[in-house]
């Protein structure tokens, strides 16, 4: 009798299903090193409004960023709530889709950076860390040092899909037609291993932002570094390759076969390639219903209804 | 509602031009609709399409309305990205409009520099962007428009040059009571606009141009400080109280509820407010002090570009490191911000002009502009190179104005020699000379020195 | 929310005692792509290494390629890219200027003639480390510069081309090791050490031939694996050299009598 496989998904009916998987990295096993990875989902509704948020997070491991790890479980769970709340803050007035939009470019950065180095003073204060490996002159800054990650984090919402990251990672949107999207520009940083972090002073300078229409849905994927570390890079065809059949596997076996066998694949691929820690989110977004013909709510309160706040 | 995007090869018009365009394909999502590259008899074009609930005879009438105008007269007017024409598709309802097309590679959002997509821009760059943002909103006010949407997302620059364009114009309308303007972004709202006790106005749209420059040069909202910063939940009554209710300005020298926290994120923005000279600091406050609840003292636009101008006059490179510093005839030594070396105050040009005197510092490659002779004048933004400081040829260490227009200017010598200095000529920087150039009067004034 | 999911088929076979259970799901398509490390020799193949010096750091080289894959099989996710600048009164490729990969690199014979321009083939490694010419996300290259004399460039030369490493990415974030050979007033200790940036290690001086072999298996092995363990970090600061770090260098205790 075959085993049962557990997945962790989370879903929405109306907006869609999302999946995640995290390995250690090969390499991390041979080391005795724990996985620096993390992810959360969520889905919920708030005001009879759903929305599904997701998070990944990538602690950098090296003797500088000696709590990375906990740095990126901080950084999963700072980053649902502060999509949570997003959503909520919008979810029951009639704001305008681009108001919604131009209010989570604005602000999601900086409250989700934010509440990041509330978990982190927090944690900090509450166990004795030992000493830092790499001490800096000064303690605060060294503190989030340790903690050091990257973030990605989602929010798919009625009519729109709201993405927003710092440091590397891979965000792919494969619509229904098969072309492939990478919705935000490719992290900066010049060479090597290095990435924009969550822990830098500016950090809530360095995200990447982008609003999409949900409109025909399609599959996003978010990825930490080592998946795509596997296939030469983001921008390599073997990556394309990979996206595309990984999509064509999800439509031939369906997600929830696809969901039980990933696990086993991650681990494949970084003991064969990358090495790496991998962590593979995917949302799986159905088309935007199409509504009898309402026009965008057009608001004729008067100034005064602000009042009711 | 879907949007139905339009497809690869599809055919669209342009209804004034008469032409046919070519979809190439998506290259974004503005706000209210999809922006499409296309192929017109002009070259390579944009066209932003509406979704089709934006798509109403309301919209349909405001862009005719606009492509019929024209954009705000001269210079000043061109840096907005303006509906060129209505465009429409055969059998559909939804229609949209066309636009130039946009160098991405050379334009950049703020977001992009501070992510470290795009260079960041330098002193003299951030002082050219801000006085053409001024000087084209002014534009347009005279042109008898009104803003809609100041804010970051609508401003796009050369970070090297300072080159300004201006995005996202459909709705810059004549109609100062449209409704939707209550949903303006809220954080360039001006607090009596939040509060609902006035309609958008000229004094409304002032505010929004003073915040948007602030975070031009302070790279944060000048209301973020520790009242944002208690906040746990950032929804719509806690913006309505940060903004509209109680606004403190973070640098207020009066009011210290609101200054900026401790904490390591905001140590860009108290490094950034310190570049800024006094001048710039000063208006600052007034805009988000006095301003903020008494809109007949907010900044106007012909105070801003002033301000920007006569800054950028007095930018010199620090002779260790390069690095642009703002010098001051009323204080002669200043430290490089950058290498904290001093920096001895140079020789400057004092140009004799009858609304008030002003002063362009000299270093080497300073450029003189045909608007320090006669500003305003012409179709053009008065950029043009008419002299330029360049080093001398045999006496090491001195320069000269070299004359780059086309007219002939006079010089005279503090001895009371005169002589033409003809195009290509140039003037040695000789202390309380004078050159007239086009009937304009300028002394080249040496160092000021502290008194022994 | 935790769901559970029965594989859709599944074949089970037995084979030689053992179990296999198949999957029905194949693994998606795409070709995998090992992490690449590139590794570069920088010989001196000046006069004065003639004869034994020569004979000895051929010798060396063959001799610690297969210490060096042994020393990676632990890494199989690395994929060590091999190449080789010569350098005597030029600097040209050895074996290069394409990397090779390690199981098919065959060190050729090393032949001496002329003067030590050291510069110049720290001119053609820099070109090499550029940001276009390497791979985006590789790991830490590994740069081994062996020589027994003084840099016969002006020292203008050589400080500006020491000074081009440490500026671009991949020269600041190389292993980088120099090994110099024999009587230490035949070499200017300072110049070599200038190449390298482990602090920790110094220059390495190898005063005979059995202590040139063992600083050359020392040095390529010890970099290659900690070029392998390389890990993900934030960006650092100006100031930061290497971001890899090796164990001490064996003491070089020897009863060999024989002189270079």
């Amino acid at each position: 009798m075959p085993s049962p496989e557990e997945f962790s998904c989370t879903c929405d009916t109306g907006l869609g299903w999302v999946f995640g998987c995290s390995r250690t990295g090969a390499s991390h096993i041979r080391a005795g090193r724990p996985c620096e990875d993390a992810y959360a989902l969520w889905s919920g509704s708030s005001g009879a409004q759903p929305c599904i948020a997701f998070a990944v997070a990538d602690g950098h491991g090296d003797p500088r960023h000696d709590q990375s790890r906990t740095g990126a479980a901080l950084a999963v769970d700072a980053a649902i709530t502060e999509l949570v709340a997003f959503h909520r803050s919008y979810a029951d007035g009639n704001i305008p889709r681009q108001q919604f939009r131009a209010g989570f470019k604005t602000d999601l950065p900086r409250r989700a950076t934010r509440r990041w180095r509330e978990l982190v003073v927090q944690d900090a204060g509450r166990r004795t860390l030992p000493p830092a490996p790499v001490p800096q002159a000064d303690v605060q800054d060294q503190n989030f040092t340790r903690y050091g990650t990257t973030l990605i984090a989602a929010l798919v919402v009625n009519d729109s899909i709201l993405l927003g990251q710092i440091g590397d990672g891979d965000l792919v949107l494969v619509r229904p037609d098969g072309s492939i999207e990478f919705p935000l520009p490719r992290d900066p940083v010049p060479a090597g291993n290095e990435t924009h972090s969550l822990s830098s002073p500016d950090a809530h300078l360095l995200w990447r932002t982008a609003t999409l229409d949900r409109g025909k849905g399609g599959i996003l994927l978010a990825a930490t570094d080592g998946i795509s570390d596997s296939f030469n890079g983001a921008e390599s065809e073997e990556f394309s390759i990979f996206v595309h059949s990984l999509v064509d596997r999800i439509h031939t076996y369906g997600t929830e076969a696809v969901a039980a066998a990933m696990a086993g694949w991650l681990d494949r691929y970084s003991s064969v390639a990358s090495g790496d820690d991998m962590t593979l989110v995917w949302a799986c977004i159905t088309p935007e219903e199409i509504r009898p013909d309402v026009p965008e709510p057009v608001p004729d309160v008067p100034a005064s209804a602000w009042e009711g706040w | 509602m879907v949007t139905v995007p339009l497809a690869v090869g599809q055919s669209l018009h342009a209804e004034q031009l008469g032409t046919t365009l070519i979809v190439i394909k998506k290259i974004g999502e503005g706000t209210q609709g999809e922006v499409y590259l296309v192929k017109s008899p002009q070259g390579f074009q944009t066209v932003k399409w509406y979704r089709p609930e934006q798509a109403t005879p309301d919209q349909r009438t405001a862009i005719s309305y606009l492509v019929r105008s024209g954009p705000p007269y001269g210079a000043a007017g061109q840096r907005f990205i303006w509906p060129l024409d209505l465009v429409t598709a055969d059998g559909i309802k939804q229609f949209g409009y066309l636009m130039s097309r946009i160098d991405t590679q050379r334009f950049a959002e703020l977001g992009e520099v501070w992510a470290h997509l795009k260079p960041v821009p330098g002193l003299a760059a951030l002082c050219e962007i801000s006085y053409q943002l001024a000087n084209s909103y002014r534009a347009l006010h005279l042109s008898g428009h009104c803003y809609r949407d100041i804010s970051a997302g609508n401003l796009m620059f050369d970070p090297k040059t300072g080159d300004v364009l201006i995005c996202d114009n459909d709705n810059v309308g004549v109609n100062r009571q449209s409704r939707c303007q209550v949903w303006g972004t809220m954080e360039y709202m001006a607090p009596e606009l939040i509060r609902g006790e006035s309609d958008p106005s000229t004094e409304t749209d002032l505010h929004a141009l003073a915040v948007l420059l602030f975070y031009v040069w302070v790279w944060h909202h000048p209301f973020h400080g520790e009242m944002e910063y208690q906040y746990h939940c950032w929804d719509i009554p806690a913006k309505k109280q940060v903004y509209g209710i109680a606004p403190v300005f973070v640098f207020d020298p009066d009011n210290p509820a609101n200054r900026l926290p401790g904490d390591p994120d905001y140590a860009v923005a108290k490094k950034r407010w310190e570049l800024c000279p006094p001048e710039l600091k000063a208006m600052f406050i007034r805009a988000f002090t006095d301003g903020l609840t008494n809109p007949g003292r907010r900044v106007t636009e012909g105070e801003w570009q002033n301000l920007f101008l006569s800054l950028k006059d007095r930018l010199v490179p620090c002779p260790h490191c390069r690095a642009e510093n703002f010098t001051d005839t009323a204080c002669p030594k200043i430290s490089c911000w950058h290498c904290h070396r001093e920096i001895s105050p140079p020789p400057f040009l004092l140009i004799h002009r009858p609304g008030g005197n002003s002063c362009l510092a000299l270093s080497p490659g300073s450029t003189l502009q045909s608007r320090h002779i006669a500003p305003g004048a012409g179709m053009d933004d008065g950029s043009q190179a008419i002299g330029r400081v360049v080093p001398h040829p045999s006496i090491p260490g001195a320069a000269g104005i070299r004359n780059l227009s086309k007219s002939t200017w006079q010089a005279v010598f503090p001895d009371g020699t005169s002589t033409e200095v003809s195009p290509g000529r140039a003037v040695p920087l000789n202390p309380k000379t004078s050159i007239t150039i086009d009937g304009v009067s300028c002394t080249i004034m040496p160092p000021i020195r502290e008194e022994p | 929310m935790t769901l559970y999911c029965y594989r859709i088929e599944c074949v089970i076979s037995a084979d030689k005692g053992g179990t296999i259970i198949e999957d029905t799901i194949p693994i998606p398509d795409g070709q995998v792509a090992r992490k690449q490390l590139h590794f570069f020799w920088l010989a001196d193949c000046s006069d004065s290494m003639r004869g034994k010096k020569i004979a000895t750091l051929n010798q060396a080289i063959r001799e610690a390629l297969p210490e060096i894959q042994k020393a990676v099989a632990a890494y199989p996710q690395v994929d060590i890219r091999m190449r080789a600048i010569k350098f005597s009164d030029d600097a040209a490729w050895h074996v290069g200027p394409d990397p090779v990969p390690l199981d098919e690199f065959v060190w050729p014979e090393l032949e001496t003639s002329g003067l030590t321009a050291t510069a110049k083939a720290l001119r053609l490694l820099a070109g090499e480390l550029t940001i276009e010419r390497m791979p985006r996300r590789g790991l830490p290259p590994v740069c081994i510069l062996i020589s027994d004399g003084f840099c016969t460039d002006p020292s203008e030369e050589y400080n500006n081309a020491i000074a081009e490493l440490g500026k671009i990415p991949w020269g600041i974030k190389a292993v980088r090791l120099a090994i110099a050979i024999g009587d230490e007033s035949d070499y200017n200790a300072p110049e070599l050490l200038k190449f390298t940036n482990q602090e920790s290690v110094g220059l390495l001086k190898a005063h005979s031939p059995e202590e040139l072999v063992a600083y050359i298996k020392w040095a390529s092995v010890s970099a290659s694996v900690a070029s392998s363990r390389g890990r993900s970090r934030g960006t650092t600061a100006a100031e930061e050299t290497s971001n890899v770090s090796l164990e001490s260098p064996p003491q070089m205790i020897t009863s060999n009598t024989d002189l270079f």
